[in-house]
């Protein structure tokens, strides 16, 4: 199953190998890899560690103190994943540029500014990698949420005598425990900066991925760009292990699988109730509320133009996608991942690592490596059925949803299965012990114990799996059949034709779709708490 | 010296020369000959959990009679869990044979994977469902049964380890003691057909621990239920068991009843263990 | 067992969502592979099915991916026609062979010989002239002559560009490279690079936008978006473009660089007849006028005016090399940018 999950890595790792673009690789690597590679790094752990800082800080917050407007940010904290990157992107570029409703109102309220237009320099790789960690951050969020909620207070009260108050207790404890989880949410956040190609190429920051995209498409050299791939996959491979590594074999579930007591809140009071409301609210107002509100000024000003009743169609394309791929990855990591506990060996886990790249190479590149070998299976087949029994089978895979959805399950899988991942690691394994000794095989005991325990970990990956899907470009575009659009294609190519106003409001509509999820979360954490 | 002993060192079936006892599976532990099978036999039983190091469990042999409570008795680090894990099924032998109720587990060719062992283990943290009430952990592994077979050997576990009227409750809910008499329900619900207790004691103080473990251990003879209990206190282990098994770096180095292991400590590390100072015999490690 | 689990679910969502499979051979329908996302090419379509009865469906996506998609579908593909946005991809695709040739009266007399194919391979349906907004209180007239010029030193600091990974750009240099050779061109986009007020970054109507806030006196940028910055439903916008004007280069020279949106029929294509109808009718009066009033193109057929916006710009002459070289000397522009250190 992950082999064949893992078909389009092993189409651009062989492909890598066997490349021929010599001469554009060589002139690639003495003019623009040095940027390439330096641009990269920077976003990449600029946003990294900004969308940890920020996830971490306001999941600490939310989990382990009462402050107001708690109970709302615990689940708004989510929305800014809704927010497509290059919306984001293109949403602060077009807030802040001349015609901008900054500037706009600035001439409109100050006369003698009436005149007056500023270029603000909004497109550089700073305001880049901020925009990231503005957007993505959730990822961390949620994982290290539930992990902090699921932290016994135990261990917390252990540090506490041991003479660790608060801070100390946080730094030494609770956030060594959530390590696997934050581990997980980080990586996420790494890989979906690697691999975007809207927003840094409007940007103007090139990247491997711009690379690989100029290498395909200007230059017209598919193996120069599927070598870069190649690094990428080997750049992400390298990070993955360098955190496996690191973390080593020490061990953070949770060793009392009785004596767990969950956190109390500690009441915040004050000036530090109102840090806490700041810290929290920064994030949600720059990374959702804001957007959103310049999506809805947009949308105002056209919705005339382009609303009509394909909206419909495209709403139900995007959300029955979304959902199909949400429930196929995480039933998909589930099984992943409880075959790599069971089995306990490196086979399975290395699989799983080669599932994870899947997220790290840019759609573009899965794309090509879903069209050639089901072009190829369709050639196959065809000439076979035709040398046989003289009829054609024409396209039985090729621009199907079936290969549109196998896409979607090589990319997203490792959304599930991180989380799915980390959750497992959290959870106590004498408890799957305890049932097997109890007469429940390995499926059963997944099903009754594993899965009621990892439930709010499963609602999580799913959800952020529907939420990416529903954001997602480059696969729906190259792989979808005819006449097949959603919200997100909708919204893209309007941007890219720098229509930015008119694609507003189909981009305020995959935000809106992906709140529905996130909505039924809220509710879910709010019973699993009584 | 009477007394059903086995004892090997290493290499399965070499007997050292100074036991305490004969070898001789077909005796019950009291000294009377009987037909009775061992409910659990263990051939050789090693295992090495990294190559190079030296083996947690090495070559150990014994055996367990029908409706006997065995102990296992040992420092921290002397392979008495990695001994439970073993016949549960948890990890894979090295080498040796497990048999259950006359029935191959576990040799070099076999593995039966350990919802088919029939062997029960009480953990030491008790390993209860978080999820689930106490009734609904306790039949957990009665999903063979009928629903109202089920309710019935559930109320019946209950009332034998008197928590009738707690069906309700969840885990964390319980004091420590009452989750463990929910552990052993749970795991004696089904009938195992060998129940393994790893430390089942190791949480509790020492008054509380006097009364319980003559409980528990008088639960499990009510109930006819071959036991093993894995202690580290030489009090738990003569308290409890019909028969003693000292377990040291690996190696099973003696197995007796406990008056022959107070009488006749093998060697002075046994001696020194239950506090006895006369030595019998010295065993060559 | 998950694996079956996905195929079911796989063919649930293709039953469920789909129900538009590739309209497969029949008379009733033509199948398009559009890099082409415009309201008004949808507005075409509808409009070519009202006339002729014949079904169009689309997929849109970048030429590239469509290209590779041909490719690997093979002679099984689905689609009969390929629309990109540059004179270049559809060289490309004729290269690799999956364009055919394509006789058609109707065709040939509606468009200039240099906007298509000289053996019939593919036929442009739009232009765009690739052209410098600048504001006339900062560029004194007669200071802007030729695309040549932007590299003078004069310059330093004037001029704004989007990134050379876009299409537009590359054309243009390659446009140069056509007329002056390598290494003049290589000189004149180190010299161009050498003179930018920023970065480059944002798209074209981002660098209009950039002129007017004074970053820059000069921007390079195709002439739709100016226009849909003129014609713009936001006040603001149309304010902000009115200050600033058109200036076609090279008008004493080859003329302006001109590059084309076109179409090619598929050499897998089993709608041919319909494909060609569908080229026809978009070449045709009606659907010329439509680009280029909906869409702010300059049409290709000289019997139809331009919008009347474009037309406030005054007549220009355009470069007359054929597009096909574009196509050929796209990816030694590219390197060109490379090298010249303009990101």
């Amino acid at each position: 199953m992950a082999l064949a999950l893992s078909v389009p890595m092993l189409v651009v790792a062989v492909g890598a190998l066997g490349a021929d673009g010599r001469e554009v690789w060589a002139h690639l690597a003495s003019t623009v890899m040095p940027e390439y590679l330096r641009n990269s790094v920077v976003l990449a752990a600029g946003s990294g560690a900004l969308a940890l800082v920020i996830g971490v800080a306001s999941a600490w917050l939310v989990a382990t103190r009462d402050f107001p407007g708690r109970r709302l940010f615990e689940w708004s904290l989510v929305l800014p994943l809704s927010v497509p990157a290059y919306i984001a992107a293109y949403t602060y570029a077009g807030m802040l540029d001349v015609t901008g409703p900054v500037q706009r109102t600035a001439r409109a309220l100050v006369p003698s500014l009436s005149d007056t237009f500023v270029a603000i320099p909004v497109m550089r790789i700073e305001t880049m990698v901020v925009i990231f960690a503005l957007v993505l951050y959730p990822y961390v969020y949620l994982l290290s949420r539930a992990a902090f909620l699921g932290q016994s207070r135990t261990a917390l009260e252990a540090a506490w005598t041991l003479g660790h108050g608060g801070a100390s207790a946080f730094w030494r404890v609770a956030l060594p425990l959530a390590r696997p989880a934050i581990a997980a949410g980080v990586s996420m956040v790494v890989m979906e900066v690697l691999n975007d190609y809207g927003a840094v190429s409007y940007y103007g920051v090139t990247t491997f991925t711009t690379g690989i995209f100029r290498s395909w498409h200007a230059l017209g050299d598919l193996d120069a760009a599927i070598r870069l791939a190649a690094i990428l996959m080997v750049f992400v491979l390298a990070v993955l292990a360098l955190e496996r590594s690191q973390r080593g074999r020490r061990r953070v579930d949770d060793t009392r699988g009785t004596g767990h007591r969950p956190l109390l809140r500690q009441r915040l009071r004050g000036w530090r109730a109102w840090a806490a409301f700041a810290v929290c609210f920064a994030p949600l107002l720059f990374g959702f509320l804001i957007p959103v509100a310049q999506l809805a000024l947009w949308t105002v000003r056209t919705a005339g133009d382009v609303v009509d009743a394909s909206y419909l169609r495209l709403v139900a394309n995007s959300f029955g996608l979304a959902t199909v791929a949400a429930l196929l990855c995480v039933a998909l990591a589930l099984l992943l991942v409880y075959a790599g506990r069971l089995d306990r060996g490196r086979t399975v886990s290395a699989a799983n690592r080669a599932v994870v790249l899947g997220y790290s190479i840019p759609g573009a590149v899965i794309a090509v490596g879903i069209i050639v070998p089901f072009g190829w299976i369709d050639r196959t087949v065809d000439a076979f059925a035709e040398a046989t029994l003289g009829v054609s089978t024409g396209l039985l895979l090729s621009g199907t949803l079936f290969a549109l959805v196998f896409a979607y399950a090589v990319r997203y899988t490792a959304v599930a299965l991180l989380p799915l991942e980390a959750g497992f690691e959290r959870q106590c394994r004498n408890l799957d012990d305890a049932s097997r000794c109890l007469g429940e095989p390995p499926l059963a005991t997944l099903w009754r114990v594993a899965l009621p325990l990892l439930r709010r970990t499963l609602v999580a990956a799913a959800i952020l799996v529907f939420v990416d899907v529903m954001k997602e470009i480059p696969l729906t575009l190259s792989l979808r059949p005819f006449n097949f659009d959603t919200l997100a294609t909708r919204a893209y190519q309007l941007a890219v034709d720098e229509q930015v106003a008119e694609s507003a409001n189909a981009a305020l509509v995959i935000i809106a779709v992906g709140l529905l999820p996130v909505l039924g979360l809220d509710r879910l954490l709010a019973r699993g708490r009584g | 010296m009477s007394g059903e002993v086995d004892v090997a060192f290493g290499r399965p079936g070499a007997v050292p020369a100074e036991t305490t006892g004969t070898l001789g599976a077909a005796a019950s532990p009291d000294g009377h000959a009987a037909a009775r099978p061992a409910a659990l036999e263990v051939r050789g039983l090693t295992k090495r959990y990294r190559r190079g190091d030296r083996p947690a469990l090495d070559g150990v042999w014994l055996d367990v009679e029908d409706g006997e409570i065995l102990t296992l008795v040992g420092e921290s680090g002397s392979g008495k869990t990695t001994f439970l894990r073993l016949v549960a099924g948890l990890e894979r032998a090295d080498a040796g044979e497990v048999v259950i109720r006359g029935r191959t587990v576990c040799d070099e060719r076999t593995f039966t994977p350990p919802e088919h062992r029939g062997a029960s283990l009480v953990f030491q943290d008790y390993a209860l469902f978080p999820h689930l009430t106490v009734e609904r952990n306790v039949g957990f592994g009665l999903r063979r049964l009928g629903r109202a077979e089920r309710a019935e050997r559930v109320r019946e576990m209950l009332e034998l380890v008197g928590l009738l009227g707690f069906e309700r409750r969840y885990p964390h809910e319980l004091s420590g003691g009452q989750q463990q008499r929910v552990a052993l329900a749970r795991a004696l619900a089904p009938r195992p057909a060998v129940l393994l207790l790893d430390e089942p004691f190791s949480n509790l103080d020492r008054a509380l621990k006097a009364r319980l473990r003559q409980e528990v251990a008088a639960l499990i003879r009510a109930t006819g239920t071959t036991a093993v209990f894995v202690v580290h206190d030489p009090d738990d282990a003569l308290a409890i068991g019909d028969r003693i098994a000292v377990l040291r770096d690996g190696r099973l180095v003696q197995l007796g009843k406990p008056r022959e292991i107070l009488d006749s400590p093998c060697g002075p590390y046994v001696a020194g263990f239950f506090g006895v100072g006369e030595v019998v015999g010295e065993v060559e490690f | 067992m998950a694996r079956n689990r996905r195929i079911a679910i796989g063919l649930a969502a293709a039953v469920v969502l789909g129900g538009c499979g590739a309209g497969g051979a029949g008379d009733a329908v033509v199948n398009v592979y559009s890099h082409r996302h415009y309201e008004a090419d949808q507005q075409l379509f509808a409009r070519f099915t009202e006339l002729t009865g014949i079904r169009v469906n689309v997929v849109t996506a970048s030429a590239d991916e469509l290209i590779t998609r041909l490719e690997n579908e093979g002679k099984n593909s689905p689609a009969d026609i390929l629309i990109t946005v540059d004179a270049g991809r559809l060289h490309r695709a004729k290269e690799k062979g999956l364009l055919q040739p394509i006789r058609s009266e109707v065709l040939e007399t509606s468009i200039p010989a240099t906007y298509r194919d000289p053996e019939g391979y593919w036929f442009g349906l739009t232009r765009r002239a690739r052209v410098v907004i600048y504001d006339p209180t900062r560029v004194k007239p007669g200071e802007l002559s030729t695309y040549e010029d932007l590299a003078d030193p004069k310059w330093k600091g004037r001029i704004l560009s989007r990134s050379s990974g876009n299409v537009y750009n590359q054309s243009l240099l390659a446009s140069l490279i056509a007329a002056n050779g390598e290494e003049a061109a290589e000189r004149w986009a180190r010299g161009v690079a050498a003179n930018l007020a920023r970065p480059p970054a944002g798209g074209d109507t981002d660098q209009i936008k950039a002129v007017a806030a004074g970053v820059g006196d000069v921007a390079i940028s195709n002439t739709y978006y100016f226009g849909r910055l003129l014609s713009s439903s936001d006040p603001e916008e149309r304010r902000l473009a009115e200050r600033l004007a058109v200036f076609f280069p090279n008008q004493d020279g080859r003329g302006a660089h001109v590059n084309v949106s076109g179409a090619g029929v598929t050499t897998s294509s089993k709608n041919v007849a319909n494909a060609i109808r569908l080229l026809e009718f978009l070449a045709s009066e009606e659907a010329q006028r439509i680009f280029s009033e909906a869409n702010l193109e300059y049409p290709v057929n000289p019997r139809v005016e331009p919008a009347e916006i474009l037309q406030a710009w005054g007549e220009f002459k355009a470069d007359t090399l054929n597009l096909a070289r574009l196509g050929e000397l796209n990816a030694a522009a590219v390197a060109i940018f490379d090298r010249a250190g303009w990101r």
